[in-house]
């Protein structure tokens, strides 16, 4: 045991908790890991409910509730049909992405979640803890998950690619991540730092182009609900950034490998203009999580930066 | 038996162990002590705040041997029964998974069977807001004429969702949300039955952040005492992932002082070890909270009272960003500059005036320019000119163009003013005053050659000049050139639609922007591209 529990990154705290359950054998019966994607929350649940199996012996069972849909009350009613015997063995159940169980679901679980049978254990996961109820949270034992500290990541980059710590590839990937391990591999390894390359030369160019070339950009947007999203976080750093090398150079970037075009882009805007395009940027995403079309926030937003760009 | 939950083990097991519940526990004590009893209870309240347990221990002090007693046993047969919860006479039913109208069927049919060695038949429906309305409906007469040895007791976190004709049939028992100090006098007597080591500071903090419910503050030290085997506030701060207290006292007076760039390292710090920025607002919105009830100036008081305001909104912003961080990065550049210890937050006003600053600097430079080409008007200002020399008139008008644009504005005339305000004054000559217009704004040169215009303007002329003068406007060159330039301008600006390799428009559109261009002036931006298809 522990070494899949020894191969977490970052979450110190998590792990001791866990580890000295295990040992002292105090192990909780419901735990909720919660915390963004990629921080290893799944990878924890499954070391401990292995260990957990190694231990109960070979009648012990291990049930796993994935995918993407919602979580019906009739997946807990049969779960609870499990759980109500006593079994010499453990009997574990490991629920990804809690937040997916339906309010009637959640309801149905509460009882069996407060007082379990001997040898019955939960782990929950949950992107999301705010949209669980307080009733289940607070019967759990709640580990949030951290993101990671910079540092750390860069470390990791740095074992698995075959790069220095001080590559600033490595540095941008990092900020990138946001603290989350799934993100930096992602970004190390996917077509993700690309996407973003052009995604930002973009951006660059919108406040020294015309008017014309504005919005046909705004109109060759993929118009994917999918992407926009992250798109739209992009320029949301982007904008932050500029608003940072404005106040001050001494503060880290989310996009420190384009320091030199933020600081000729930040020239252009004022302070207070850029703090506004930031609130509506957020603005957009909320018009769009309410299905708006994509063109228009899209060209709204690129006119906005185009007009208060002073050049 | 293996290891239990700290909450499942100190489950109070007297109504001496409940805390904070006064008025709860003294009236269910003094109805058991008296005997006087009713047959369906409701305990409402958030989580962990002892309804479950007040439930349980109704039932034992109804069916203990020496019962009905506000002192239950906890040692005959049937307190050690409902303790494990294998009583016969002591029913626990989850709302949330028998809530049809089967179940309260069934419930119904129960209900005749008198106990067995015990004195009532205790039902208790945990979560009952989850039942349905017709399992509510079928429950209204037995619950409103229960055979005597029935006593029925409701659970529930959301007390507004039962029907109204329930209600009416329950005593209601609401519980509260712990103190604080409750909860560190519960988590004291844990502390010490389990030999756990903890400061007195840790106690603290783990009673402010179980946010009144004692599960909570129980499975918080249960965290704690897993971490680590002394427990200080610190490894309490490092096990809920929030900032210490100093830190936020920092962050406080970081942004009162408009420290910014101080307050953006310490939320990078924050970020970087992980920890719970919406805790961390939190934290300061407290704090600030904390220090104006305790008093603090009246301008530190309005500051601090914005930046909570500002902080609270951005709380809710946090919960959906992708990234807290940017949303608190921005409120606090809110702050600092909203507090004008940084420099005011004039919004787009700032950017206006830059804005109008460039476009000054541009103005004067043309004017430089145009200064050159003009005749020198040395004698700016003048006294009006002596009547009938052309040539002073002429000096005049230049001089005090300016001048008579306002005077046509304060006859109210506008148009008339903008349109003029496009053209230069030239000369006056042959009894008419001739104003040049560049020639992209044909259409301000015709409009200013139409009669209702042109005539109203004459008279404020005249009447500026103390003769009577005509209007006479011209393009900026040569007016014999007129037919030429025109046809050059149609060519220019098909060639540069040609430039712009634009999607072929039909003829007709393509004259009209043509024929738009030479009058407004201006230059294309934009053009109807053929999308009509697209958008349909």
């Amino acid at each position: 045991m522990g070494l899949t529990l020894d191969r977490i990154v970052g979450q110190d705290v998590t792990v001791t908790i866990l580890k000295r359950s295990l040992a002292q054998n105090t192990l909780a019966h419901a735990y909720l890991f919660s915390g963004p994607p990629g921080l290893g929350k799944r990878t924890t649940a499954e070391a401990v409910a292995e260990e957990l199996l190694r231990r109960g012996g070979k009648n012990s069972e291990l049930h796993i509730l994935e995918g993407t849909g919602s979580i019906g009350v009739d997946q807990i009613r049969a779960l609870r049909r499990r759980a109500a015997y006593a079994t010499s063995s453990n009997l574990i159940w490991i629920i990804k992405d809690a937040e997916r169980m339906t309010v009637p679901a959640c309801n149905a679980f509460l009882k069996t979640l407060e007082e379990p049978q001997k040898g019955t254990y939960f782990f929950l996961t949950t992107t999301n803890v705010h949209n669980l109820l307080p009733t289940i949270i607070s019967r759990c034992q709640h580990l949030p998950f951290r993101t990671i500290a910079a540092e750390q990541i860069e470390l990791w980059l740095a074992e698995r690619g075959s790069a220095e710590p001080g590559d600033p590839r490595i540095k941008a990937v990092t900020r990138l991540a946001r603290g989350s391990l799934g993100r930096a591999r992602d970004y190390w390894e996917g077509p993700l730092l690309q996407q973003r390359a052009e995604i930002l030369e973009k951006i660059i160019s919108v406040p020294t182009a015309g008017y014309p070339e504005v919005l046909g950009m705004s109109y060759s947007w993929p118009e994917n609900r999918e992407e926009i999203f992250s798109d739209l976080q992009l320029i949301l750093e982007w904008h932050r950034d500029l608003l940072t090398v404005k106040s001050d150079r001494g503060l880290p970037l989310y996009h420190p490998d384009y320091e030199q075009e933020l600081i000729r882009i930040s020239n252009y805007y004022s302070s207070s203009y850029l703090l506004w395009l930031i609130q509506q940027v957020a603005e957009m995403r909320r018009a769009l999580q309410g299905n708006a079309r994509i063109r228009f926030c899209l060209g709204y937003l690129l006119l906005l930066m185009k007009k208060g760009a002073l050049t | 038996m293996g290891y239990v939950s700290l909450y499942r083990k100190w489950r109070p097991q007297s109504f001496d162990d409940i805390v904070g519940q006064d008025h709860i526990v003294t009236t269910l004590v003094n109805s058991l002590a008296s005997g006087r009893l009713t047959h369906a209870y409701l305990f409402a309240g958030p989580r962990g705040t002892g309804k479950t347990t007040a439930a349980r221990l109704l039932a034992k002090g109804l069916n203990c041997r020496s019962g009905p007693t506000a002192k239950p046993c906890g040692s005959c047969l049937e307190c050690t029964a409902i303790t494990k919860g294998s009583s016969l006479n002591v029913v626990e039913i989850d709302g949330a998974s028998n809530r049809g109208i089967d179940d309260v069927r069934e419930l119904r049919s129960q209900v005749q069977f008198t106990p067995i060695n015990a004195a009532y038949k205790v039902y208790i429906i945990d979560e009952v807001h989850m039942l349905t309305a017709e399992a509510f409906n079928a429950l209204l007469k037995t619950l409103e004429e229960p055979p005597a040895h029935v006593v029925f007791i409701f659970a529930t976190t959301d007390p507004h969702r039962l029907p109204l004709t329930i209600l009416s049939r329950v005593q209601r028992f609401d519980f509260r949300r712990f103190s604080t100090a409750d909860i560190m006098s519960r988590l004291e007597t844990v502390v010490a039955g389990e030999q756990l080591q903890v400061e007195e500071g840790a106690l603290q903090l783990m009673a402010a952040h179980a946010e009144g419910g004692m599960r909570d503050a129980l499975g918080i030290l249960e965290k704690c005492a897993a971490y680590t085997d002394h427990i200080t506030e610190l490894s309490v701060t490092e096990v809920l992932g929030v900032a210490s207290r100093e830190l936020i006292a920092s962050f406080c007076s970081y942004l009162l002082r408009g420290q910014k760039v101080e307050s953006l390292q310490l939320i990078d710090q924050l970020y970087n070890e992980g920890k719970d920025l919406q805790q961390f607002v939190r934290g300061v919105v407290t704090n600030f909270r904390r220090e104006i009830i305790a008093g603090s100036g009246r301008e530190e008081e309005k500051l601090k009272l914005e930046a909570i305001r500002v902080l609270s909104e951005t709380l809710r912003e946090m919960k959906f960003a992708v990234d807290p961080r940017i949303p608190l990065e921005v409120a606090v550049l809110k702050i600092v500059l909203d507090s004008g210890r940084e420099k005011p937050f004039l919004g787009d006003l700032e950017q206006k005036v830059l804005s109008l600053e460039k476009k000054l600097a541009k103005i004067s430079e043309t004017q430089q320019l145009a200064s050159k080409t003009r005749p020198e008007t040395s004698s700016a200002g003048l006294s009006r000119p002596a009547k009938g020399d052309q040539k002073e008139y002429s000096t005049y008008i230049l001089s005090n163009w300016e001048a008579f644009l306002q005077n046509l504005k304060s006859e109210r005339l506008m148009q008339c003013e903008a349109f003029l305000r496009e053209g230069t004054p030239l000369i006056v000559e042959d009894d008419a005053l001739v104003v040049a217009f560049p020639r992209d704004r044909g259409f301000h040169k015709a409009s200013m050659e139409q009669d209702n215009h042109r005539e109203p303007a004459e008279r404020v002329l005249s009447k500026f000049l103390g003769t009577s003068l005509h209007l006479k406007c011209v393009f900026a060159d040569n007016d014999t050139n007129i037919q030429r330039e025109e046809a050059a301008a149609e060519e220019s600006a098909a060639l540069e639609l040609e430039e712009n390799k634009t999607e072929k428009l039909d003829p007709q559109e393509e004259e009209f922007i043509a024929a738009s261009k030479r009058i407004f002036g201006g230059e294309v931006l934009i053009r109807p591209r053929e999308n009509k298809s697209e958008e349909v």
